[in-house]
């Protein structure tokens, strides 16, 4: 079968690269960020081109299709621009009391726009690449969010480019507060969150349908889903398709 | 050569499409990585680094440990191979075997595309088929 002694010692290498990629899982993501990286890179050209057909052609557009698409954007205006007023209502309930103690206003949590490179979908895994990375403060842990949800939580960081996996994954776990208490969740490959445990073992579930989860960071509260039941077993329910265009990253302080 | 191009563009055109386009160019993928072991009755060092490059592309693509495929999956496959070439299988027969080792392999990574399948989605696939057959004509076993 294998009678190529150079296709032999090219298997012995890739041996000794699999080994060391398996133990040592750091060099393996930075390895798999940079690939990424390199193909965000190469596929800018084809974007601009792209974007400039695309422009040409909206051109020979019918009128029906643009007030169409207008529609569109204006309803997603409206929906950044509430997600703007929640967020400004939260921080200015207490912005008075925070004054006086601080003298100074709440902090309004920084955050960078991001693009996902590759996959999309998530067909294959609950997770996605962005184009942002520790040149940018992004850091292990951070959210990602798209208006005040919670898409998911920064894996792995590399120069130019970081592992996000959202919260539909089996990995992602969060403590979330309901009603003023605490609780542990996890994700588990589906639409859903499922509870791990009560913070505080003495707690009884006490939820109705549609509740909304938070988690708390820093000054904002971020929404992660809503309450429902399966099999009369609390879950938190996420959308089933993530809107991944209008990305940011909240970064620490 | 052109194998290298197309696994060039195809790397670059993964992540671009809808989820069935995204599949249809991951298998197009993985049928390379088949095609360049199971082409031939003797490993030849060309072959091999394609399907170490082409492998390498899936397995970032699909977040799985770098090297394995070239590692530890390669020697199922050439036990394929040395079956498949051992018995003067017609051409359409390898077509075939590749293309369903192929899609298998997709499915083993997400059974959910089974669930979704649309045939008319994947007319495509039938383009794959052709460009298999058209490989083993004119490069196949010497």
């Amino acid at each position: 079968m294998i009678n190529n002694k150079k296709a032999f010692i090219l298997y012995i290498i890739c041996f000794f690269l699999f080994a060391s990629f398996f133990i040592f899982p750091k060099y393996s993501n930075d390895t798999r960020l940079f690939t990424f990286y390199l193909k965000e890179k190469i596929e800018e050209p084809f974007f601009y081109f792209g974007q400039n057909v695309n422009n040409f052609l909206d051109t020979f557009k019918k009128k029906a299709d643009l007030i169409k698409k207008n529609e569109q954007l204006l309803k997603r205006n409206e929906f950044l621009q509430n997600v703007n007023n929640y967020l400004k209502l939260t921080t200015s309930k207490y912005n008075d009391q925070y004054k006086v103690f601080h003298d100074a206003n709440i902090p309004v949590p920084k955050s960078i726009g991001v693009r996902v490179i590759g996959d999309r979908n998530l067909t294959f895994n609950k997770s996605f690449i962005i184009n942002k990375g520790s040149k940018n403060d992004i850091k292990v842990s951070n959210y990602v969010i798209d208006g005040n949800e919670i898409i998911g939580r920064v894996k792995s960081v590399y120069l130019n480019t970081s592992d996000v996996v959202t919260v539909k994954s089996i990995d992602y776990g969060e403590e979330v507060i309901i009603n003023g208490q605490s609780y542990i969740v996890t994700g588990t490959n589906n639409d859903y969150l499922s509870f791990l445990r009560k913070k505080d073992s003495s707690q009884e579930y006490n939820f109705s349908k549609n509740q909304t989860a938070y988690v708390k960071n820093n000054s904002i509260n971020l929404i992660l889903g809503k309450i429902d039941f399966k099999n009369n077993s609390p879950i938190i329910y996420t959308k089933y398709n993530f809107n991944l265009d209008n990305l940011r990253v909240i970064l620490d302080d | 050569m052109i194998r290298l191009l197309l696994i060039f563009f195809l790397f670059l055109l993964y992540g671009n499409f809808s989820s069935n386009l995204n599949n249809i160019v991951l298998l197009s993928l993985i049928n390379i990585a088949f095609y360049s072991i199971l082409k031939n009755k003797n490993l030849k060092f060309y072959d091999y680094s394609i399907f170490i490059f082409n492998s390498f592309l899936i397995e970032v693509i699909l977040d799985v440990p770098l090297f394995f495929t070239s590692v530890i999956l390669i020697i199922p496959i050439l036990f394929m191979n040395y079956i498949i070439n051992n018995f003067s299988f017609h051409r359409v027969i390898k077509v075939f075997i590749i293309f369903f080792s192929s899609l298998i392999t997709l499915v083993l990574f997400n059974n959910k595309i089974l669930l979704n399948f649309n045939f008319f989605d994947y007319v495509l696939l039938l383009l794959i088929m052709v460009s298999i057959f058209v490989g083993l004509v004119n490069y196949g076993r010497q």
